[in-house]
Formats: structure tokens, sequence, C-alpha cells
């Protein structure tokens, strides 16, 4: 199989309101950006992919106006309308057909321009579940509560995600919440929805992310630095909210078996070095320890207080702040990927954990992890 | 020079087909108080509220229509104090409680609001029972919310 | 080079105004079935699956691939959507086969579709227009296409005539896809120039139907698919281009992305004279003038000839290149699953399947010995262009 590496991105800096830049702008900076840093021009770029979403862009076909920003004038382009994540994913498959040597994709979402209430809650169908008002907070607010009533997880280590979120975003200059947070700070902030505290929640952000993909012979000639793609896996689960077991995140436990497979890993907490995954909400971050087998089921909590997912633990999980720092709808998700990338290629700067040679990337679309899409990258 | 911004909406009509599955669950609930599930004849499984005539798991067609009790447990809920913006609003003010429940005889939860009840009260595991509205027009809001029995 | 592919199996709902007895999951589903009884195959034989449909408004539910996901066929299966407005049909059927020929999947089922009448059709379209510059403007998709034309008309002298043949052409070729929604048997080039003026030059006859539909291919690696079916539809050439919304010396005339779509296709496929070398074409015609604009882009004929083309008969059933046997877009518009039927009807064509006894009755729109066939799809400001080349020879 073709080999194929990431040998360059971009992202925004992540803020509540970027109202001096209107979406085009906004991409076309991100992409000339990564274009810039890569040392390569638009003619360069084989195809495009970018992820948006109509329903929070407020423009169906939400890629006609920015196809040109993002440089796929007269170009092979296309949208995937998931977490960027997945369209990284779609470019990886024209690479690997031979079809196409380099690839753009892009994410993007202006959470200001819009309601990221709205966002989710209408992708709950009309009969059963959006006569609640039901969304992204309380549908994982159940979720929450399903999971600590399972396995005995607690709001304290479910505290301890945000502290540590809120900690490794100070070493980020994308990130949009930096702070220094204590337990009780997140156990006092404002009950949302029981048992999500506004602590425990990620921000409403605007941001674009734009990742370069290329072919073995080509990525060579790019970087020196190339963070090669060894696996990668991707699954959906059942969508409504009372027809799985909330407490399992059954298709991501799938995906990373994909990606693990492909990329030749059997013992992930000791093979990769680190990961960066998709914590909407603090809950969510343990529930992934266990569905990437960091640890086994219901062990969330417990690998959490040990410490094994700081950054001077043995797996540090979200050096970059994670998405409880940022959370750009759609771009979340291909930024852990550009961030995995930045590890392994030792770019991360403040944020880099040392040696770093394998490193995790997870991006979910939907709510309650519904679908997700894991990435292993190494050098 | 200040950023100019514009303002908008989109507002659309719908007029959403239901499709056999939902039609029927939500006219029973309209017409008999009766709430029912399908059961997939491969995998067994009782779904309540069926979304589909099909079992997703399975992706065998279901026909086995079943009425389930409407006395359940709280397997888990959330109260929810955010006030949320417009489109897609709840059905009361915050704070309110919403739950998934099981009901006797189901293999999927329902979620639904948890009504005459204190917050606090509140424990998985909770039985409740299904609460009528008087006048039901064929919605899932036709059961005004599940309150705790026995 | 790419990994061989070809389509294996395929599947659509007979489409009408408005399926009272299924919501849009129930519709997905049917896709779904039809085209695995096509393949004799069953879920399990499905490694990945590709949804698609188009602007979320049309159905008010965002990210409907997930609502949809358990319908088509994606309970713990790797599922994701593309959505690329107009085009979407034939972008998902495209990233179906990029699912095979990137080697990461064997057997990939891509599924579209859209409920239309869900909603107010036109004023989810009016959501396309630029919110800033646009959209207080904003007539729907009609008022954008009839610009289109008026230009084209004005360029090369294109007719009314003309384009009402086209109109002519297909309603009367619809007839013989039990599948189709508009079927007028006794249509003349007189009740299309007397139909009501929708959005000058367009008339009422001149514009697609909205419909409720959905539709299904399977794709498969050369292995898997010659012992799935004798007669695969081989993938020769696939193409997606864009161009852009409003940039300088634009001339809505002259499609530079499908141009440049079908070149690409052409080249990959081995085709240097298209006229001559393609069987059968199922192209995007949501407009009659459409259809003469993208004979020209996919090189059927000179600049400026589309209307000579129908005049002369080539694009009937028994000219030279038919074009749209299905009855076309102008006979069905699911616009997610529109796009997609063009590749269905396509690989039809190309594996001999194009006839059927639906409920008792035969339908024949098979263009004999067809072995090449083009599928086309357009979608956006008019600026996205996918073209696919499908053959009876995997070489």
């Amino acid at each position: 199989m073709e080999k194929v590496a990431v040998v360059g991105s971009a992202q925004t800096k992540y803020e509540r309101k970027k109202e001096s830049q209107h979406y085009g702008e906004m991409v076309y900076e991100t992409v000339r950006s990564a274009l810039d840093s890569s040392g390569l021009k638009i003619e360069d770029i084989d195809t495009v992919i970018s992820a948006s979403c109509d329903m929070l862009d407020g423009r169906s076909i939400s890629n006609v106006f920015t196809a040109e920003a993002m440089g796929a004038f007269q170009k092979e382009e296309s949208k995937v309308e998931e977490d960027g994540s997945f369209a990284l994913l779609y470019a990886y498959m024209r690479l690997l057909s031979g079809r196409f040597k380099t690839a753009m994709v892009v994410a993007y979402s202006k959470g200001s321009e819009s309601s990221p209430h709205s966002y989710t809650a209408l992708m709950m169908e009309p009969f059963y579940q959006r006569p609640f008002g039901l969304d992204g907070l309380t549908s994982s607010a159940l979720q929450a509560r399903r999971y600590m009533d399972k396995y005995g997880i607690t709001e304290e280590q479910a505290a301890l995600v945000s502290v540590k979120a809120h900690k490794n975003a100070q070493n980020n200059p994308y990130a949009q919440i930096k702070m220094d947070l204590t337990v009780e700070d997140v156990l006092r902030s404002e009950v949302l929805s029981s048992p999500i505290k506004k602590l425990d929640a990620s921000p409403i952000s605007d941001g674009c992310c734009a990742v370069i993909i290329a072919s073995e012979e080509k990525a060579k000639k790019i970087t020196d630095k190339p963070a090669w793609i060894k696996g990668v896996g991707h699954y959906l689960d059942a969508y409504y909210l009372g027809h799985r077991d909330l407490a399992e995140a059954e298709a991501c436990r799938l995906a990373a078996q994909k990606a693990y497979q492909m990329a030749g890993i059997k013992d992930p907490l000791k093979e990769i070095d680190v990961a960066e995954v998709y914590d909407a909400f603090s809950y969510q971050e343990l529930m992934l320890y266990e569905a990437l087998g960091f640890c086994e089921k219901g062990g969330g909590g417990k690998l959490m207080e040990k410490g094994f997912t700081q950054m001077d633990g043995e797996l540090p999980v979200n050096p970059s702040g994670g998405v409880l720092s940022a959370h750009p709808f759609l771009a979340a998700g291909l930024a852990r990927i550009a961030e995995a990338a930045l590890q392994v290629s030792g770019k991360a700067e403040a944020r880099q954990v040392p040696k770093a040679k394998t490193a995790l990337a997870h991006g979910t679309s939907g709510v309650c992890l519904q679908a997700n899409c894991v990435w292993i990258l190494g050098r | 020079m200040e950023p100019l911004v514009k303002e908008g909406n989109i507002t659309v009509p719908y007029q959403w087909t239901t499709g056999p599955a939902v039609g029927k669950f939500l006219t029973e609930l309209r017409d008999n108080k009766k709430i029912m599930g399908l059961r997939c004849p491969k995998c067994k499984r009782l779904f309540v509220p069926p979304l589909e005539l099909f079992c997703g798991r399975c992706f065998v067609e279901m026909k086995d229509w079943v009425e389930v009790s409407e006395e359940g447990k709280v397997i888990s809920y959330t109260v929810v104090n955010l006030p949320l913006p417009e489109p897609c609003q709840p059905p009361l003010p915050p704070p309110y409680a919403l739950a998934a429940i099981r009901l006797e005889g189901a293999d999927t939860e329902i979620i639904h609001l948890l009504g005459e009840v204190e917050f606090e009260k509140i424990k998985i595991g909770m039985p409740v029972k299904a609460v009528w509205k008087e006048k039901r027009e064929g919605s899932i809001l036709d059961i005004e919310h599940f309150k705790p029995r026995g | 080079m790419p990994r061989k592919v070809a389509v294996v199996g395929t599947g659509q709902t007979v489409c009408v105004m408005r399926r009272e007895d299924a919501s849009f999951p129930g519709m997905i589903y049917e896709a779904v079935n039809r085209a695995l009884k096509d393949a004799e195959l069953t879920l399990a034989d499905i490694d990945a699956i590709v949804f698609g449909s188009s602007p979320e408004y049309f159905e008010g539910v965002n990210h409907p691939e997930k609502w949809c996901g358990e319908a088509s066929g994606g309970f713990l299966k790797p599922q994701f959507r593309i959505h690329t407005g107009g085009t979407v049909g034939s972008s998902t059927g495209i990233a179906g086969y990029y699912h095979v020929a990137s080697g990461l999947f064997d057997v990939v089922l891509a599924v579209t579709g859209d409920k239309l009448s869900e909603g107010p059709v036109q004023l989810c379209l009016s959501t396309v227009y630029d919110p800033i510059f646009g959209r207080d403007f904003a007539c729907g998709a009609p008022s954008a296409v009839a610009i289109q034309s008026r230009r084209y008309m004005h360029k090369y002298g294109i007719t009314e005539v003309q384009a009402a043949k086209v109109a002519v052409k297909n309603r009367k070729n619809a007839c013989n896809n039990p599948y189709a929604q508009l079927k007028f048997p006794d249509i003349t080039v007189e009740m299309v120039l007397n139909s009501p003026v929708i959005s000058s030059p367009l008339r009422m006859l001149d514009v697609c139907p909205a419909s409720d539909g959905a539709c299904a291919m399977i794709f498969a690696c050369e292995e898997k698919a010659k012992k799935i079916t004798k007669t695969p539809a081989w993938v020769k050439g696939v193409s997606a281009v864009a161009e852009g919304v409003n940039y300088v010396n634009r001339d809505w005339a002259e499609p530079i992305a499908l141009i440049k779509a079908a070149k690409t296709a052409y080249s990959q496929a081995g085709i240097t004279d298209p006229r001559k070398e393609i069987d059968v074409a199922e192209i995007y015609e949501a407009f009659t003038y459409q259809e003469l604009i993208w004979s020209e882009g996919l090189g059927f004929c000179g600049p400026g000839e589309g209307g000579k083309l129908i005049d002369e008969g080539v694009t009937e059933m028994t000219g030279e290149l038919p074009i749209n046997p299905s009855g076309g877009v102008l006979s069905t518009n699911t616009i997610g699953a529109t796009a997609m039927m063009r590749q269905v009807e396509a690989a039809l064509q190309v594996m001999g399947k194009a006839r059927e006894v639906y409920e008792g009755k035969e339908y024949n729109r098979q263009v004999e010995g067809a072995k090449i066939a083009l599928a086309h799809g357009w979608g956006g400001a008019i600026q996205f262009h996918n073209v696919m080349i499908l053959s009876s020879n995997p070489d």
C-alpha cells in the first residue's frame, strides 16, 4: 500500500467570535498558512476535500462559497459533511488510489454566527427526540450519568480531565480557553445539565484547520519530518439515544481496533506516545481511554487519577488542550490530527511530548460519540 | 471600522412523513394510550420506541408489534438548567429532568421527561410510570411525563 | 495505476412527488435492499458505506446520515456522508469508487436520496444563495439556471424550440423507465412552448420536478466483482471538478469545470473521440437548455452546436449517441439521488440490464450493444461537475 504522510498543517487561533473575518477569509488565511509553512503553492495540490455543515453555516451547499478560498478552483474537489477527520480519510483514499499525490483537507465552522445548540438539536429526528429540545449537551449529560452509574466513575475524576485540558492549553498558541483550575473550581462551576457543569464542557468556537497530505515520493521532497499515516478506522453506532448503551463507545472501540490492526499496534498504552482525542465533555475523555484500549472497561476514571495521561505521564492525552479548550465544530477532529502530526514531527513547540514517535488522533461526528474516526501517525 | 453584521433567520415549515413504524407508535399513543414496540425476528430485541420497520442491527424487517408496560425504571437522567435558544425548544422551561427509561419488556430505553418528582430524589433504577395527557395528538408528548411509582 | 473497480449491483426506488408510506430512512433502506438483492449480496458482504444527501434543509434534519445510519446499513460499520449539492449523488458514487480503489475496502455500498416533499423545495434552495449578497434576491434554482439559459441563447443563437425538443425526448424516454416520476407519452414541442413561464426563458415543461426517492450502488474490487456478477460495469474514468462562483469573466455558457472534468475522465478512460466512442450518456439536465450546454462541455459537439445536436436527432434513442434513455432529470429529480441515478443508469446500460419487468409490465430503455457509458452531474452555483465513465470491458 502506498505510504502517505501529513506534510503540513495550519490552524487559526480559536476564538469565541472572529468578527473581523468572513468564512471565506478565515478559510483562505488557514490554507495560505498551510501552503506557506510547507513551502508549497496551490498548484502543487492535486485535490481538495473540505468538511463543513450547511445548517451551521446557514447556507446550503456550504462549499459553494468556500471552494475558491481553499484553492479548489478548477481542481478535483469534494466535501464530506462530517468532522474533518473523516474528510481527511476521503483525501487519504484518493491518494491511496494513486490518482493523486497531494491533497489539501480543510475543515471550518463559525459557532458565533449560528447557534451551537441548533447544530446538535437539529440532528435529532423530529418525532421522538427533537420535541424535548435534546441536543449535544443534554444527550451527553444522559451519557455521562449512565457511564458514572455503570462503572462508578466520579465527578472528581471527570473534573481532573478539565484541569489537565485547560492547563495544557496554556502551551498551545491556538487554544481558546487557558486556565489554571483546581478540581474544586470544576465541581463548583454552574451545572448546565447534570452531571455536566460549565467547566466539564467545551466552549463555543470559531476556527479553521487545514492539513496537507502527500504520497511517499512527494512527501519526502516537501519535508524531512513527515508524519506517516500508519492506520485508520472509522465506525458508526446506533442513532436513537435509547437504542444503545450510552456508557459504551462501541463504534470508537471498533475504529481503534481497525487502526491498531493496520498499524500493527498490540499494546496501545505502551506503543502510543501521545494521543489527541475529541473530548467535547470531560466524561467523554474517560470513556475514550477505555474505547481506545488504554485501560479496561470502566477503568477510565482510575487511569486519569493515576496520572497516566498527564503531560509527564506514560501516555499524555491532549497536550494541545483538546476540544475542551477549543471546539470549532467540524474542525476540531482535523485539529486533533494536525496536533498529532506536529507531535510526531517534533514541531509541537511548548506542548511537545519528548521523543514522540507514534501518535493517535481521534475525531467524532454526531452526538454521544456516535461516529468515530481513529488515526495512527508515526515516524 | 466597525465590523458590519447582517442578521438573519432561516425558517422552514415542514410536513414530516413519520413512516409506518413511527406513525403506528404515535397513533397508538394517541388513540389507545398504548406504548408499542417492534421485535426483531432475528436478535429478538424489542425496540421501544421503534424508529423504522427494520432492525438496524440485523438489517431485517420487523413485523411483530408488541405492547409494553407503561411502567419501567430510570436508566439515566439529567436535570437541565441551561435555557436553550430557538429553535428546538423543550416543552418546559428549565429546570426540568430528562431520562432514559427502560419500560418493562423493552430491550431499549425511551427518552422522556420526569415529572412530579423532586430533582434531588431522582435515582438510577427508580421505578416510574407514564402520565398521559387528556388531549392527545399523535406526538411523543402525548405522554406528559413519567412519574415515580410505588 | 488505481485498482480496478466495478459496479456490481444497483437499486432505485420508484420516484413520486410524495411518499406518504415511507420516511426518509425508510426510502434509504428500500434502495439499499434493492441493490443488495440485485448483486445477490447481504449486508455482511459490505465492508463500508458512503451516504449522500443534499442540503439538510430539505428534510429539516442536520447530519441526516446519522438518522439514516442504520437504514443505510451502517450499524457498527464504517460510514460517512458526502454532500456537494446537486452533484451529491455522483460525488457519493465517486467516493464509493475511491473507497475500493484505495485498497482499504473491497466491497462498498454507496446510497443517496432525498425526501423533497418534507418542506418547501425552492425556499430551501434559496438558502444556497449567499446571505449577504444574494439571498435577498433568491428565487430558488430556476432563476439561476434561467440566467445561464438566457446567456447561452444569446451567445450561440440557441432557440426555445431546440430546448423544448429536449423535454419531448426525455419525457418520452421516461415511459420506458419504471422508476421515473413524470412520463408524458404524448408530449409535443407545442405543449412545452405553451406551458407557463416560470422564470424566463424557462417554462414549466422546461423544468424538472421535485421527487422523493433513493438510489444505491455497490462497488467491488476486480477479484470480488468477477465473482459477484457476470456483467460488472467497470469504472474507467472519474473526475469531480469545482470552478468558482463570481470570478472575473465567468461565462455561464462555458462550463469550464465540466470541460476539465470531461477531459480528465476521457484521458483516464483512453477516449479521444467522445461522440464516436461513447455509446450512451446519462447527463444531469435539470432544465432543458442544460442538456445542450453540457453536451458541448462534454465534447459531443463543438461550442454552440448543442442545438444542432438535438435538431439532427443525434441524441434520440435511435441516434448516434442517445442521451438520457432513463428520462433524465427532467423526469425525476430527488436532488440527493439524482446524480447517482445517472451513474446507475449508465451502469445498467453497459451491464445490459436497462430493461425489466416491473409490476407485470415490460420496460425497455436499453441501448443495444452499449459498451461505454458516461454519467454526469452538476451542482452548487452551477460550478461543480462530476463525470464517470463506465465500461463493460475491464481493460
